[in-house]
């Protein structure tokens, strides 16, 4: 897939601008605080629908402006499409439209086009809270499956009501459409369950390789997969008192976590600052490779500041391995970690003052 | 809301808490109404009120109608061994529209949904068990959204319907007419496939 080009209106810190982009390394330069991860931030928003960063949309909304305009066309397998996101801060709405036809909801984006960002907020990925990677799996697995977003939704909705339920039951209230939404929570949980299993084994399989390609070192990568529970059905009938008193349900895709390990340490309290970035960067790397397997379309990578803690020998080793990606955004803090001969191949940008202006 | 006429504002009030009118559309509305003629504004006055006082439920089906039973209800040429299942009167208008469906109707008044407060005795079931047990009726078609909420509501149904004896069917989802097979998506087309017949 590529973004062929990018018009931003109220977004950020950036001025009105358009943006045409070609294939290869997309590269915005500049100093702190003029932009880049704002860009970067733009294109994510247009393509997934909603920002890497975990933020409300209102945050999004340039100061004085009454909402944000992001469009773009986009070339993919399937043809051409034009994209545009419209945010409205008063109304709190977020609407898309894809050749002009509005979407029913902002997740059918995902099925549209495909995105994968890594950004210092990753290492979050390693060593935040369970949540986190939850998130990860369920952005990632959404984007390379329309099957798992829909089971994901569902499931979503039965959780909802099953709770919305248990809290009656737990007031000493009687519901008798009990048993019918727990089958579709068991159910929908457990087909959701099911292909994260599937999809983290060859998940882990990539990260692994991807650990070594960018050069980080040789020890071995492992991601396990921790559902909360291996039979739904049974456990939330063995709990169903517990369950009832608390209010909520106790087991299920929504209680799920990642272990991922390094030689045989879990990252999360082992690795090293150096380590988990690397750590984060190759599961991204691993993202890219499946969701193009499963859809058959290459997202668009994004990297938010992803060489500056690299040594020399790291930062060659990781552009040469984009310079393969069909279309690659990159923010840098100055051109100096461009070198021959990617300078003179990548499409470079400075940002300024929010505004970015391609060099000659 | 600083408009100069206290009854200008009443009016755009009362606009707003109709559906789908926000403040903008409320203003837009309410001026129109100022602008035209005063009979159009005293033909849509009566046009509410008539609708208000002669329009109810229909006391077997709740198809809303002026007339108690409903025109459908009353119809004996329509088979009466057929009820089709919908969630809102809207669905039975849009049956009809479609035309080829010739039987009777009864409708629910939502689909089960605890978030919403909303529980198998807020909606007209128990009037629907009575319809069936009577025992005229051959064939329950359960026509609800192929929603989370219109699914779970018509396995509700089905579970309980199937032991008195009837035959219960689900609407098909599946391919929009004129889809071509590669343009579904996924999903789409595994429900397509599960609701296949024999041909």
């Amino acid at each position: 897939m590529l973004l062929l080009n990018l018009t931003v209106y109220g977004f950020r810190n950036l001025v009105e601008q358009t943006l045409s982009f070609g294939e290869g390394l997309q590269v915005f330069v500049g100093p702190n605080a003029q932009g880049k991860t704002n860009l970067l931030e733009a294109i994510y928003t247009l393509v997934v629908g909603r920002s890497f960063r975990p933020v409300e949309e209102s945050v999004l909304v340039r100061e004085g402006a009454s909402g944000f305009r992001l469009s773009g066309k986009v070339e993919r397998r399937a043809g051409e499409m034009k994209v545009v996101l419209v945010y409205n801060k008063e109304k709190r709405a977020k609407t898309v439209e894809v050749n002009s036809q509005p979407l029913k909801r902002i997740i059918d984006l995902w099925g549209e086009a495909k995105a994968v960002v890594f950004s210092p907020q990753d290492v979050q990925l390693i060593k935040g809270p369970p949540m986190v990677r939850r998130q990860f799996l369920n952005r990632f697995l959404g984007q390379a499956s329309p099957t798992y977003r829909h089971n994901l939704l569902r499931f979503s909705l039965a959780l909802k009501q099953r709770n919305a339920i248990l809290k009656k039951l737990s007031r000493g209230e009687s519901e008798e459409s009990l048993l019918i939404w727990e089958e579709a929570f068991v159910n929908f949980g457990q087909a959701v369950v099911e292909e994260r299993a599937k999809k983290i084994e060859i998940l882990a399989e990539k990260a692994n390789s991807a650990y070594e390609q960018i050069g980080a070192g040789d020890q071995r990568v492992i991601i396990k997969y921790r559902p909360s529970s291996q039979n739904l059905a049974r456990d939330i009938s063995l709990s169903r008192q517990k369950e009832i008193l608390q209010g909520s349900s106790l087991f299920g895709p929504h209680l799920d976590e990642l272990e991922i390990y390094l030689d045989g340490k879990e990252a999360k309290s082992f690795s090293s600052e150096g380590e988990t970035r690397a750590l984060s960067l190759a599961i991204k790397l691993a993202e890219w490779e499946l969701v193009k397997e499963e859809t058959g379309e290459e997202p668009l990578l994004i990297l938010d500041d992803a060489l500056s803690e690299l040594d020399e020998r790291r930062q060659v080793a990781l552009l040469s391995l984009l310079s393969g990606y069909p279309q690659t955004f990159l923010s840098l803090v100055s051109k100096r970690f461009l070198p021959d001969p990617f300078s003179s191949t990548a499409e470079v940008f400075y940002v300024q003052a929010g505004e970015a202006r391609k060099s000659a | 809301m600083p408009y100069s006429s206290p009854s200008l504002t009443k009016l755009i009030e009362a606009l707003r808490k109709l559906p789908g009118i926000g403040p903008k559309s409320a203003e837009r509305i309410a001026f129109y109404i100022l602008k035209s003629p005063p009979q159009e504004s005293e033909a849509l006055v009566s046009a509410i009120m008539e609708a208000r006082w002669n329009v109810k439920a229909c006391s077997i089906c709740f198809f809303l109608a002026d007339t108690d039973p409903c025109p459908i209800c009353q119809d004996k040429a329509r088979d009466q061994e057929t009820i089709c299942v919908v969630e809102d009167s809207r669905d039975v208008i849009a049956m009809e529209r479609a035309g080829a469906y010739k039987g009777l109707y009864h409708v629910l008044g939502g689909a089960l949904s605890p978030l919403d407060g909303i529980g198998p005795g807020d909606l007209r079931i128990s009037e629907l068990f009575e319809r069936v047990r009577q025992g005229k009726i051959k064939e329950v078609i359960l026509a609800t959204n192929p929603t989370m909420t219109g699914d779970i509501t018509a396995a509700h149904l089905a579970q309980q319907l199937k032991v008195m004896g009837v035959k219960v069917t689900r609407i098909a989802h599946g391919l929009p007419v004129g889809t071509e097979l590669e343009l579904a998506d996924e999903v789409t087309l595994n429900l397509a496939l599960q609701g296949r017949r024999e041909m």
